[in-house]
């Protein structure tokens, strides 16, 4: 008897195709069939009767499979979320194969995410500077010292200057060096410096947020100065000013700490954010802590001593 | 519950009056369950094979109070109205 059950199981089997996603419900219903068929039988019907009993009494059966596969599809449309945890359940039975699809999505994005802001910084976002697509940078090329990309003395650079006034609206030079300026309390600090000509923020369009920007007697070499002689004047970085007086509004006249000599005269304070953006050959800070007005004058004696860079916009 | 105790039941219950093909409760099971009315879990069944449990969720529970009293509020209607006819 229970062979002639095997056997009847064996067809029954045959009877329900096996495919993957039907799998479940194949078994669910040949369950459902196998004890009908054993109740059947436990009725006293012999097998070959209950086994045609119990399909009969069940109805169509690849009809029913189509129904549940219909309330399946149309649950598919019904509930996204009910496929999410699906997909879940799922992906946790392989997490090999989880783990490959995360790391190949991982350096996808990071890929592209790299890519893009490389792209986006160098190509696509324009500079922060007031009519950034005129600003052109100038160096000095020595095909003799075969030395390229050299920068300017101040004496070259008022040359150049004078000399182009044909081609550029405006023209200004930069200089940036480490500085070690004394603190309260005998301390010392390690400041970035920069030396830039009086019209460099209202060329670039930086804004001074507390003071004034430089005027061009802050330019005027010291000896041409009125007397008794004013010093240098300093713009302040907004990020330095916060860092070393704590934001204090009434730095505006005072002069900084210097050894020895009066230190340059504070006369304003930079609006947060601006940098100063060079070519990396340039090998220049980014956010100097202190802007001071270029007074050297023509300075003849130095012409050959190049240390500033130059940025020029066209007409 | 298994699907074929399911069915049994029903037909014991309902004291055969009900003689519905006994395929037609697996879309049924299978539409309540994507409705999360019950959840489907696979055991072992009493004659030790794999089958599928079905049994209802704290929603499906819900439901089917409200269900149940929206039937009997609408069978007592159905019924007044041919008592009175």
């Amino acid at each position: 008897m229970s062979r002639r059950l095997d056997s009847l199981r064996l067809r029954l089997r045959s009877l329900f195709r096996r495919h993957s996603a039907d799998e479940e419900l194949d078994e669910e219903l040949r369950f459902h069939i196998e004890r009908q068929i054993e109740q059947n039988i436990a009725a006293g019907f012999p097998a070959v009767e209950a086994h045609r009993k119990a399909l009969r009494e069940f109805g169509g059966v690849s009809q029913t499979k189509d129904e549940c596969r219909d309330t399946r599809g149309f649950a598919h449309i019904e509930s996204g979320w009910r496929d999410i945890l699906y997909c879940f359940r799922t992906l946790t039975n392989s997490p090999g194969f989880v783990a490959i699809i995360i790391i190949t999505l991982a350096l996808g994005i990071g890929v592209a995410t790299a890519i893009f802001s490389v792209t986006n910084a160098v190509l696509l976002r324009p500079l922060l500077y007031r009519d950034s697509d005129r600003l052109v940078l100038a160096w000095l090329d020595f095909y003799k010292s075969s030395m390229s990309d050299a920068p300017f003395s101040n004496a070259k650079f008022n040359d150049l200057r004078d000399g182009t006034q044909d081609v550029f609206e405006e023209m200004s030079s930069i200089m940036v060096f480490r500085a070690i300026v004394p603190r309260e309390g005998g301390a010392a600090e390690r400041i970035s410096k920069a030396h830039v000509t009086t019209n460099f923020f209202s060329m670039m369009g930086a804004r001074v947020a507390l003071g004034h920007d430089f005027t061009t007697a802050d330019g005027q070499p010291r000896a041409a100065q009125e007397d008794p002689p004013q010093g240098d004047v300093a713009i302040l970085s907004h990020e330095y000013w916060q860092r070393s007086y704590g934001g204090d509004k009434s730095v505006i006249g005072r002069a900084m700490r210097a050894s020895g000599t009066p230190g340059p005269r504070i006369i304003g304070v930079l609006a947060p954010g601006f940098t100063l953006l060079l070519p990396a050959r340039a090998t220049t800070e980014r956010e100097p802590d202190v802007w001071i007005a270029n007074n050297f004058g023509y300075d003849e004696a130095h012409r050959g001593m190049g240390s500033h860079r130059v940025i020029g916009r066209r007409k | 519950m298994h699907g074929w105790a399911i069915a049994q039941r029903i037909q014991q219950i309902s004291e055969e009056v009900l003689k519905v093909q006994q395929g037609s409760l697996y879309p049924a099971l299978h539409r309540l369950e994507h409705q999360g009315w019950i959840r489907a879990k696979w055991g072992a069944s009493e004659n030790n094979r794999r089958a599928k449990y079905y049994s209802l969720t704290k929603v499906g529970r819900q439901k089917l109070a409200s269900e149940t009293s929206k039937w009997s509020r609408l069978s007592a209607a159905v019924n007044l109205i041919l008592a009175e006819g």
